[in-house]
């Protein structure tokens, strides 16, 4: 079935009922946050390299038109060219021509957000390309014919026996009946697949973690070393990013890389971090012959002028949602889009409409944790609430909701009817309770008692008890 | 009618100056009002820059061997081949560095970077950083960036002085050079690994499988 | 109002939240007898309801903007502003300026009144200098949850802890994954119950894993939450208030078990 937001609660469902999924999470949840908690060790300040972080992307996002116009020009004076798209639509039109131009039959592609935003893979396949994603986890679920579930790890909801019958299956057509097979061997399996792609591809498409106004750069950020054979070995290179993607300098981009890898993996630095700057030189004796950079908008100028900026400065590291309860609950195609966890349910109902997305930004505890641990101290939870907000003005918050609150209102402001109603209540529960002092099933509270005790009330309410020690200590 | 390009950086401008905007005062041009610029929070050990530099190194799985001159590049190549049981074949870097150096005859030496026998290759580094155990090189005629990245075992010869504190000090050497930047620049830190199966960590995922540092005076 | 309150600094208004009224009063009573031995007498504003909480997480600015302004009323005056609940303080101290942004009179009253607030726990060890001498006494292996807007929002972590450290009889034993999300989020567990009861089920493997026979934590829902799903599960371990066990009143019952 197509994932879609708009099935969050039925996809958030079945996700907490799949065992081999809640087996992989388990497993996922406590080693990212183990990692970064030992990765961030060695800065001694770790929270003022955060305030850096913000301070950096905020001032980059507050001149963005003068550094996408200082990236273009360093761009083109490196020999490449860059290409500008209001939308998905006009940034899958411009990678297919392209292509064409090219006259490409094989693409390689290095792992890219942006690049599942604007849905670049099915429009180029239908386009008769064969298309091939490098990064091992997309390759894995590029196999599946699924969706990334995390922004790192796109595969982190897939176990080693469910890869070992994808491989099966595509490599071997099913000689080895899926077999469970160890780690190396898989890992190994795919890069001799891969490598043949790698040499044989056409077009390569990255994305970009960063682009560097002062040089033209697009910042490049593996393990594996995927992007930098991507952008390498064919006769073309498109990169993608998304306008918000610019840092000033080459030193910002430094603090920044500080704070990606060991948000994201723990990892002071990634095996390769990598500055692309336009096409081959004349005497280069590699490198691909065209270099091309898709600047993407597609609503991030709406976002910069509106309340919601702040998320821009979103250096996708994944923190938020490896630290996040409800995603480590559910995983992340339940959230039903490109981008899971906390982020993506302040993101998605950007791109998406509000109207589109009518749980994500509910879908959360606002227990904090992700924003203490973003990078560059995005207030994800206020950022949620201001959604729930715009909701409850937009009359998207639910029916039930808005009686609820209505009526909790109404008793509120009357401290006399509160009192009653409260008093009441509690004589109603407490009776409820009877001998056990807990109710098991509790009318218009399913959702509580289907998996917990309802507790009943301690004795009568505490003003009633206040008033009562008032009177006993100072009689009349 | 208006192009993209056009349509976008309006946009993004009236977002900026509009009524909600807030434009940014620092310098246009490099952005660098930061608070406290002076010391960058970043790493900081005692004790000596090479140290740091190779203990970050081990601990990315990367390993080492010091060479006491130039000259003794091709023994310790010969030695490394035959200790870790690669066959003798080596592609070289088309690196000044390496070009007069004389190879021994039972070492077959590739040059080009054809991707057909590039089991072993041999760079040579731009720069290093102590930070994080990082080697820096840049593309260019001398160094095809193939090379590092389609090998299964990629050796780096380092000369001990370019080991820089931090990257900031790799961007200040590095910004002198005229051809400034390459078409890329990498920051290798390890061999090439994946954690992609399970979470678990497996050198060798599409990059080399080792990176073995050769540390010249 | 009551006038006496007035700038005395020795007299503290007790917000005593609506759960804790309803559901828990002896979580009250704790605080009264707790901010007394301290040294503090303790009124009780009158007319106290709800702070606004849900409707600001809710959404409902409107509302939650009418209950601050409420409260802001109530509680003008005092000295100090105690909460026994971190969500309840955290709202007025992180959220109430928010909500006024754009009305600079209350905007001024919702900052007076953030610089008064206090959680119980913290007011007790930061600003009241508990614990002097030993609190309690209580008989027992607790574990302590750290619920969510308290830790985050306030700071508060070590505060229970050193206070619960001073209770004669008492051991602390930490659990895996102390300021994990119980899952409770306020309407948050009725609206996604399923998700929601994922998040508690991890939280009572974590309890239980400490080999504690008590549950503390300084928010009321968050406990009601745990308490409700060990019970369910048969889990033995009880759950009390931070409060009631520094007051030596954790010899009743625990939330959710009958009156002895």
């Amino acid at each position: 079935m197509q994932l879609s937001p708009e099935r969050f609660r039925s996809q958030a469902q079945a996700a907490l009922r799949d065992p081999t999924l809640q087996q992989a999470l388990s497993r996922a949840r406590s080693g990212f946050i183990d990692k970064r908690r030992k990765g961030i060790h060695d800065i001694a300040d770790f929270e003022a390299l955060r305030e850096r972080g913000r301070r950096i992307r905020d001032l980059a996002l507050s001149q963005l038109d003068h550094h996408l116009e200082q990236l273009e020009s360093a761009v083109r004076a490196a020999g490449g060219q860059v290409h500008w798209a209001e939308n998905d639509a006009q940034a899958r039109e411009i990678i297919l021509g392209l292509c064409r131009q090219a006259d490409a039959q094989r693409v390689t592609k290095s792992k890219s957000m942006v690049g599942e935003e604007i849905a670049i893979n099915p429009a180029l396949e239908a386009a008769g390309l064969d298309v091939v994603e490098t990064d091992l986890g997309e390759y894995i679920i590029q196999l599946a014919q699924e969706p990334p579930s995390h922004i790192i790890a796109p595969a982190v909801h897939k176990t080693r026996q469910q890869i070992s019958e994808l491989f099966d299956t595509h490599h071997h057509q099913g000689a080895l009946k899926a077999r469970l097979r160890e780690i190396p061997e898989l890992v190994n399996e795919a890069r001799e697949v891969l490598r043949d792609k790698f040499l044989s591809a056409d077009v390569g498409i990255t994305g970009a973690n960063f682009l560097v106004a002062e040089t033209g750069s697009i910042v490049l950020v593996t393990n594996e070393g995927n992007a930098d054979l991507t952008h390498t070995l064919p006769r073309m290179h498109i990169a993608v990013a998304g306008i918000d993607k610019v840092v000033p300098t080459l030193d910002d981009a430094t603090t920044l890389l500080r704070l990606l890898g060991r948000s994201a993996t723990g990892q002071a630095m990634s095996c390769y971090t990598t500055f692309v700057t336009g096409p081959r030189r004349a005497d280069d004796p590699d490198g691909p012959g065209e270099f091309h950079l898709v600047l993407l908008d597609n609503g991030r100028s709406r976002m910069l002028a509106g309340p919601y900026r702040e998320m821009l400065r979103c250096i996708r590291c994944g923190a938020c949602m490896n630290h996040c309860p409800v995603y480590s609950a559910i995983g992340g195609h339940a959230y039903g889009w490109v981008y899971p966890g906390p982020m993506g349910s302040v993101l998605t109902p950007l791109f998406r409409g509000l109207e589109n997305t009518r749980d994500l930004p509910n879908a959360c505890t606002l227990n904090g944790r992700c924003a203490s641990v973003c990078p560059v101290k995005i207030p994800l939870p206020d950022l949620l609430r201001q959604l729930r907000a715009e909701q409850f003005r937009r009359n998207i918050t639910d029916s039930r909701t808005r009686w609820g609150l209505r009526l909790w209102g109404a008793l509120a402001r009357r401290p006399a009817l509160y009192a009653l109603s409260t008093g009441l209540a509690g004589r109603l529960l407490r009776l409820l309770g009877g001998k056990r002092g807990r109710i098991r099933r509790l009318p218009l509270a399913g959702g509580w008692t289907a998996s917990r005790d309802f507790p009943a009330p301690q004795g009568p309410g505490f003003r009633q008890q206040w008033k009562k020690r008032q009177t006993e200590r100072k009689p009349v | 009618m208006s192009s993209a390009r056009d349509n976008i950086l309006r946009r993004v401008a009236a977002a900026l100056d509009g009524r909600n905007g807030n434009r940014g005062t620092g310098s246009p041009s490099g952005g660098h009002d930061h608070p406290s610029d002076a010391s960058p929070p970043r790493p900081q050990w005692e004790g000596a820059l090479l140290d740091r530099f190779l203990d970050r190194l081990q601990a990315a799985s990367a390993s080492w061997t010091g060479v006491d001159t130039l000259d003794a590049v091709p023994t310790t190549v010969v030695d490394y081949l035959a200790d870790n049981g690669l066959a003798p074949r080596l592609r070289v870097a088309p690196h000044r560095l390496l070009q007069n150096l004389s190879w021994p005859d039972q070492l077959e030496i590739t040059t080009g970077t054809d991707p057909q026998g590039l089991d072993v290759a041999l760079s040579v580094a731009d720069a290093a950083m102590a930070e994080t155990g990082t080697l820096v090189l840049c593309s260019g005629p001398e160094s095809p960036t193939t090379l590092d990245f389609l090998a299964d075992h990629h050796l780096v010869v380092l000369r001990r002085e370019h080991i820089l504190p931090y990257m900031e000090d790799v961007w200040a050497s590095l910004r002198r050079r005229p051809d400034f930047p390459p078409r890329s620049l990498n920051y290798i830190t390890g061999p090439s690994r994946t954690a992609d199966v399970e979470q678990t960590m497996q050198l060798g995922a599409h990059g080399p499988r080792s990176l073995h540092v050769l540390l010249i005076p | 109002m009551s006038d006496s309150a007035v700038t005395r600094p020795d007299t503290v208004a007790l917000y005593v939240t609506c759960l804790v009224d309803l559901f828990r009063p002896g979580v009250g009573m704790a605080a009264v007898d707790l901010l007394e031995r301290a040294g503090y007498r303790v009124e009780v504003p009158d007319g106290q309801t709800c702070c606004g909480q849900p409707a600001w997480n809710s959404g409902d600015e409107a509302q939650a903007r009418e209950l601050a302004r409420r409260a802001i009323r109530q509680l003008q005056g005092y000295a100090h502003v105690v909460v026994p609940s971190g969500s309840c303080a955290g709202t007025m101290v992180c959220h109430y300026p928010t909500l006024f942004a754009d009305e600079p009179e209350w905007l001024d009253a919702a900052r007076d009144l953030t610089g008064r607030t206090w959680e119980l726990t913290r007011f007790l060890v930061d600003v009241a200098g508990l614990p002097a001498d030993s609190l309690g006494p209580c008989q027992g292996i607790a574990t302590y949850h750290d619920a969510c807007s308290g830790l985050r929002q306030l700071g508060i972590r070590e505060q229970p802890r050193k206070l619960l450290g001073a209770v004669q009889g008492l051991s602390l034993r930490e659990m895996e994954d102390t300021d994990t999300c119980c899952g409770f989020g306020g309407t948050f567990c009725v609206k996604y119950p399923e998700i929601s009861e994922r998040m508690v089920s991890n939280k009572v493997e974590r309890v239980r894993e400490s080999g504690a026979d008590m549950l503390l934590g300084g928010d009321l829902g968050c406990l009601m939450n745990i308490a409700g799903r060990m019970q369910r599960l048969g889990v033995p371990t009880r759950a009390y208030h931070v409060a009631e066990v520094l007051a030596g009143t954790a010899d009743g019952p625990a939330i959710g078990e009958k009156e002895r």
